[in-house]
């Protein structure tokens, strides 16, 4: 890993500028129209450069400047040089899916480095109108299961340790999905127009077959 | 100059009229001039061994052949190319549905029969049985509960417990054998196939049956190139050639194709060089019984078995990140083989914690589909026009995954679980981890961008809950996190379904219908029944150790 900083050597001027690539992770999904949330970027230098308090900044498809943050000091855990910093955005006043562009080209870095972009999505939803309760246990013993993966659309919680989860969303015609690890999807179209309690049983996936 | 008798050419000519008649190959008959040349010929082979019965192939349609011709009275020889004996089933995971009312099934009150057993497996409505040549499926199911008893008597331990149903039988019937012992040496990977092998090669042994390994075969030796009987082999060992005389039977248990590319693309062109084979890197099935015997006039038999997705020709890759990666067969960091196979692998509990990608980065089906459907989308063109001269085969599939999916899966993504040398990469970002993306199967290097593109729709998908390319059921989980994953999970590819034409006594039969004389197959390579494994290969590697050495001598001398 080369380490770089404001004393170091000036670039040849014809040298190769490394190139970059960046990630864009913990959208919070869905997001409430115009509503606050932190997502994280990152940005990592092909040969390693410690891309520390860089810009990168975050446009919607209008190309305009949702947010700017600088890289951290430190590399996020578990890679080499991903020089990452949460970014505080505000989420598009119109429901759907929206596409976003993460961008970073250095402008103060002794040397040069290659702009890169990465698009990423995010979902936006109206206000909630109704709760849906959503009870899950195993077909047959009638065990809870704690931690199943909930989703109604494009809402999504988990299981409590007491097999139960929570969600709230507006009115309107969903697919219900229900799975957890070990067990086998069940599916239920649902019609939202007040709040409404549902159980759903889960059974146990078979093993796959022993036989060589 | 001797006269030659007044009608020797008078009865030579109605000898071969006749037989014509009957359809025998004109090359059946090249005259007894001819026949006796080559027989002298032959009789200047300076055998290096001689036996009654000779076995290529010491796996488990070659070890029950061998003890059932001790018990018969014939001298064996039995030949190995590998180091040791075992073949597949020595990794196997020990299952042996043999039914009929064997003394396990009648212990636990299970009523059975060969005609059920033969029901079974003739039905039309399994894919794996329907083409089955019913010959052989009454022959094996006849000798089912004699073949358990015999593997019983000889050593094979099974699992004290209530057989089960498998693979659409109305009876139970499934039971494993135990494995042998707790030496990785001698198991080879500690699965209950050692069970099987190690006792029958014991009782072999015990029995007088000689072994010799690292042989491999070369020729097999007939009177005439497509005529007269088989006489034995030529194998060639520590770079010399030995000859080895079957003076009963020659019987071919060399465990099938697979790992043969020529051969196993005359059933499936897709299947080029990128798909490995399970049960390698310790035994390959490399067609060289079906080959040799293909040489001189065998034919093969029910080859549709091999590609009517009715079976486990080809499989989904279970053990991701290695090159081995067949879900019932995960190499031990213990075993003496475990250098060659490079690592055990990263097992998916689920699909849904990854994308698969084709070799320019694009998902191409919903990942959790278990069926033929999603093997054949892997095998498809996947990006390649072909207009480089290499149109064939799906190329590499990469599981692409993140640091979220570790945690779920509670993976090591580390070695021994996963090989890096070309089977396993990890990077900060997901255009980097394109980029090292270095295998000898990828034609073209992955492009970043391509592949965050195909991340970025798959993320939105999850966002939406639906999966609007390939109907994946309810997406689940972003692929987000850094850092980013991409572990080899290229189709294995496991049963030889198909191979050389037999009759119920084992006898290999040649291109006309007629039975090579001296020539038995068996297991693997031995075409006309798909069932998968240890049920059908040993009980036809007893049968053609029987049929073998009970046949005539042959006149030749050595």
């Amino acid at each position: 890993m080369i380490d770089h900083d404001e004393k170091m050597t000036p670039a040849v001027s014809d040298a190769k500028p490394h190139e970059t690539s960046l990630a864009v992770w913990d959208i919070p999904a869905p997001l409430a129209l115009g509503g606050w949330a932190k997502l994280k970027v990152g940005v990592r230098c092909a040969d390693g450069c410690q891309l520390t308090d860089q810009e990168i900044e975050i446009r919607d498809a209008a190309q305009n400047r949702i947010a700017a943050t600088r890289s951290g000091a430190a590399p996020w855990p578990g890679t080499s040089g991903l020089y990452w910093a949460e970014a505080d955005v505000i989420a598009p006043l119109s429901e759907g899916t929206h596409v976003w562009t993460a961008r970073f080209s250095s402008s103060d870095l002794e040397m040069a480095h290659a702009a890169s972009s990465l698009t990423f999505s995010l979902i936006t939803v109206k206000p909630p109108e109704h709760r849906v309760t959503v009870e899950v246990v195993q077909e047959k013993t009638n065990k809870v299961i704690d931690g199943a993966e909930v989703r109604l659309g494009v809402f999504r919680t988990l299981t409590s340790e007491s097999g139960f989860a929570l969600l709230e969303v507006p009115h309107g015609t969903y697919e219900l999905n229900v799975w957890k690890l070990g067990y086998e999807l069940v599916m239920r179209n649902l019609e939202i127009t007040a709040d409404v309690s549902v159980r759903l049983e889960l059974a146990v996936e078979p093993e796959p077959s022993p036989y060589l | 100059m001797s006269k030659k008798p007044k009608n020797f050419n008078v009865s030579r000519r109605k000898f071969i009229k006749e037989s014509a008649a009957l359809g025998v190959g004109a090359t059946a008959l090249a005259g007894v001039g001819a026949q006796e040349a080559a027989a002298a010929a032959q009789s200047r082979i300076k055998w290096d061994h001689v036996a009654d019965v000779v076995i290529v192939g010491a796996g488990a349609s070659g070890l029950p052949a061998a003890i059932m011709a001790r018990d018969q009275g014939a001298s064996v020889v039995v030949i190995e190319e590998n180091h040791d004996i075992g073949g597949h089933a020595i990794l196997s995971g020990g299952n042996v549905p043999l039914g009929g009312g064997t003394s396990l099934q009648k212990k636990y009150g299970i009523q059975d029969s060969a005609d059920q057993v033969y029901l079974d497996h003739t039905n039309h409505a399994n894919p794996q049985m329907r083409w089955a040549d019913r010959d052989l499926v009454r022959a094996w199911a006849d000798e089912n509960v004699a073949t358990f008893e015999f593997l019983i008597e000889n050593g094979v331990q099974f699992n004290d417990t209530k057989p089960v149903v498998f693979n659409g039988a109305t009876v139970p019937r499934l039971v494993v054998t135990k494995v042998y012992s707790n030496d990785l040496n001698e198991t080879i990977n500690g699965t209950p196939g050692s069970g099987l092998t190690r006792a029958l090669e014991k009782s072999a042994r015990a029995k007088g049956a000689q072994f010799l390994l690292r042989h491999k075969m070369t020729k097999i030796i007939r009177e005439n190139a497509n005529s007269g009987r088989v006489l034995g082999i030529t194998a060639k060992a520590d770079n010399k050639d030995v000859h080895i005389q079957a003076k009963r039977g020659l019987i071919l248990c060399t465990g099938g194709h697979t790992s043969n590319v020529e051969f196993r693309r005359m059933f499936d062109p897709r299947l080029t060089e990128e798909y490995h084979v399970a049960g390698e890197p310790w035994s390959r099935q490399t067609a060289d019984g079906e080959m040799l015997a293909m040489g001189i006039g065998a034919a093969l038999w029910n080859t549709a078995n091999q590609q009517n997705d009715g079976g486990r020709a080809v499989m989904k890759t279970r053990h991701i990140g290695c090159r081995y990666g067949y879900i019932n067969l995960k190499w031990n960091p213990k075993s003496p083989m475990f250098p060659l196979a490079g690592a055990s692998g990263l097992t998916v509990r689920s699909f849904q914690n990854m994308i698969l990608v084709n070799q320019v980065g694009q998902r191409f089906w919903n990942e959790v589909d278990e069926s033929y459907a999603f093997r054949h989308a892997a095998l498809g063109t996947n990006g390649n026009l072909g207009k480089d001269g290499k149109p064939n085969g799906g190329g590499p599939i990469w599981a692409i995954f993140d640091a979220d999916a570790v945690m779920r899966e509670q993976w090591d993504p580390n070695p021994p679980n996963v090989d890096l040398n070309g089977w396993f990469f990890s990077a900060d970002t997901l255009s980097e981890l394109a980029g090292k993306i270095k295998n000898p199967y990828q034609r073209v290097p992955m492009a970043g961008h391509g592949l965050e593109e195909t991340v970025a729709k798959y993320n939105s998908y999850v966002d939406m809950g639906k999966d609007m390319d390939f109907s994946k059921p309810a997406p689940m989980y972003k692929i987000q996190k850094p850092p980013f994953y991409a572990a080899w999970s290229t189709p294995i590819l496991h049963d030889t379904l198909t191979g050389l034409k037999i009759n119920t006594k084992c006898q290999v039969i040649d291109t006309h219908g007629q039975v090579i004389p001296g020539l038995y197959a068996a297991g693997e390579t031995a075409g006309g029944f798909a069932l998968h494994g240890l049920p059908r290969v040993t009980v036809f590697g007893r049968i053609a150790g029987r049929e073998a050495s009970r046949a005539a001598a042959a006149a030749v001398k050595a």
